[in-house]
């Protein structure tokens, strides 16, 4: 990610990732996100994109971090880098044929500085002020960010695709 | 009072919607909604997104029709539609899903803000309707005077031993991540590994994350090259395209095993800018060491030869990451 800004404590982001800047499209077996920033998180919510509104996600699921944690840190090391914060994995195919809707609320106390993207294909991003990040809805009373950053804190979505029942792909070779 | 809108489906807005009731907006949004169900149009499912495109005859069941009423507060016995009241903006139907790209295993990226973090390997996705990707030269060695890489000798005995052979990004263009990545080899010889890697940019000795990609010959990871016995002249061996995004921008490790048994003969070129060849005795290709990395500044370097067995690498672009490049 190419920048950072603070001031997101008790504010509410949501990236949206177009199904142009997604590949796979399916959603293999579970999912994980990877966030950028100095911040205490209190949740985080991925979801697909439903068919009303590119803004208005079909679903949103809570991600967990550290192995059930419903909020996170994410921090700096000594040398003032940002350390990647993986959440759990999430078990469930989350399709992205329509795009996918990451959401998620920075705790008033915490440092509220998260790192950005800018100019990126196929993501854009919009804000609130307080905790919606539950909210399905994105069209409504947001502010669109996407001309200052594609992305805010949302680095990565991975999924995984060996099936964990039989411990092979989901395509065989 | 007139209708201003331009469907006969569409919801009633601005100026349409003024000097009425709620009830009577309500009233003119659900018989334009009635409309819009029953004309020809597409329709888009208020409960689950599935547009009558995709689905003709899509219905959902009873239950989860009155359980998505009680959730949007209509009363049982209210008029209420299932379909999208307005025109617009709708988002366009549901595109057909790429397949899985083949063999796709363990934790793969979907989607990354800002350059790959390090060591990450991106799934290859398909081509764009009517792209056709092409092969291009990365890295080769010194070309003759007919623009073809020419290896200008040959070194014998390498049966038994492991060769490596680091090529720096100052030779290496584009440093784009290809699609795919395929070797040409020169030489009479049997490979029963061979293996590529991008290097680590913090320390190019060792390969990125302990991790070498196997290449194939025809589905088998071991190879034989041939000379021609008439000519004399070597026939390339060229491996199987690997369909991993290697990022070549700290240089390629490449590696292999010439088998004891084979012939031993590679083909050589003395002085090659950019490129270094390497060496260790026994079976040693993708050896992680104790501290976990795959390291190759013990092996020893070729003061004789820039280059061995490889002649060239290539990788697969769409056109236009190749345009400019020269």
């Amino acid at each position: 990610m190419d920048g950072s800004q603070n001031g997101w404590a008790g504010w509410t982001f949501a990236v949206r990732v177009d199904p142009v800047a997604i590949y796979p499209l399916q959603g293999g077996f579970a999912t994980r996100v990877t966030i950028l920033g100095s911040f205490l998180l209190d949740s985080l919510y991925i979801g697909p994109v439903s068919a009303r509104n590119p803004w208005i996600a079909a679903a949103l699921y809570r991600m967990t971090f550290n192995g059930g944690d419903k909020s996170v840190i994410a921090y700096t090391d000594d040398f003032g880098r940002y350390v990647p914060v993986q959440s759990d994995a999430f078990v469930l195919d989350i399709d992205g044929s329509r795009g996918l809707i990451v959401s998620g609320y920075f705790d008033p106390g915490g440092n509220g500085t998260v790192m950005t993207q800018t100019q990126q294909l196929g993501w854009s991003s919009r804000y609130i002020l307080g905790d919606d990040a539950a909210n399905v809805v994105k069209s409504v009373g947001y502010t669109d960010s996407t001309l200052q950053y594609a992305s805010i804190a949302v680095q990565m979505i991975e999924s995984y695709y060996t099936d964990i029942r039989t411990g092979v792909s989901t395509v065989i070779p | 009072m007139a209708r201003h809108f331009y469907d006969p489906w569409q919801g009633p807005t601005y100026p349409d919607d003024q000097d009425v009731t709620e009830a009577e907006k309500e009233a003119l949004a659900r018989a334009a909604s009635m409309a819009r169900a029953q004309s020809p149009g597409p329709l888009v499912c208020q409960i689950d997104g599935t547009w009558s495109i995709d689905d003709q005859f899509h219905a959902d069941p009873f239950k989860v029709c009155m359980d998505f009423r009680r959730r949007m507060v209509v009363a049982d016995n209210d008029p209420w539609t299932y379909w999208q009241t307005i025109d617009g903006p709708l988002m366009p139907p549901k595109q057909p899903t790429p397949p899985l790209p083949d063999g796709i295993m363990d934790w793969q990226v979907r989607a990354v803000a800002g350059d790959v973090p390090s060591g990450v390997v991106v799934p290859i996705p398909p081509p764009q309707p009517g792209v056709t990707r092409v092969w291009a030269t990365i890295a080769q060695v010194v070309t003759d005077a007919t623009g073809m890489p020419q290896m200008d000798g040959t070194e014998a005995g390498w049966n038994g031993w492991t060769f490596a052979v680091y090529i720096d990004p100052s030779a290496i263009k584009p440093l784009t991540p290809a699609y795919a990545l395929r070797l040409t080899l020169v030489g009479s010889f049997t490979l029963t590994s061979l293996l590529i890697a991008p290097a680590d940019p913090g320390n190019t000795w060792l390969a990125l994350n302990a991790t070498m990609y196997p290449l194939a010959f025809g589905g088998e990871a071991s190879g034989t090259a041939t000379m021609d016995p008439i000519t004399g002249l070597f026939n390339p061996l060229v491996t199987d395209p690997l369909t991993v995004s290697i990022d070549p921008s700290s240089g390629l490790w490449i590696a292999g095993y010439f088998d004891a048994a084979g012939d031993g003969l590679v083909g050589s070129r003395t002085t090659n800018p950019g490129w270094g060849s390497y060496y260790a005795e026994g079976n040693w290709p993708g050896w992680v060491d104790d501290n976990g990395n795959i390291d190759f500044s013990w092996y020893t370097y070729d003061t004789f030869e820039n280059a061995i067995v490889v002649l060239m690498v290539e990788g697969l672009f769409d056109p236009v990451q190749l345009a400019g490049v020269t």
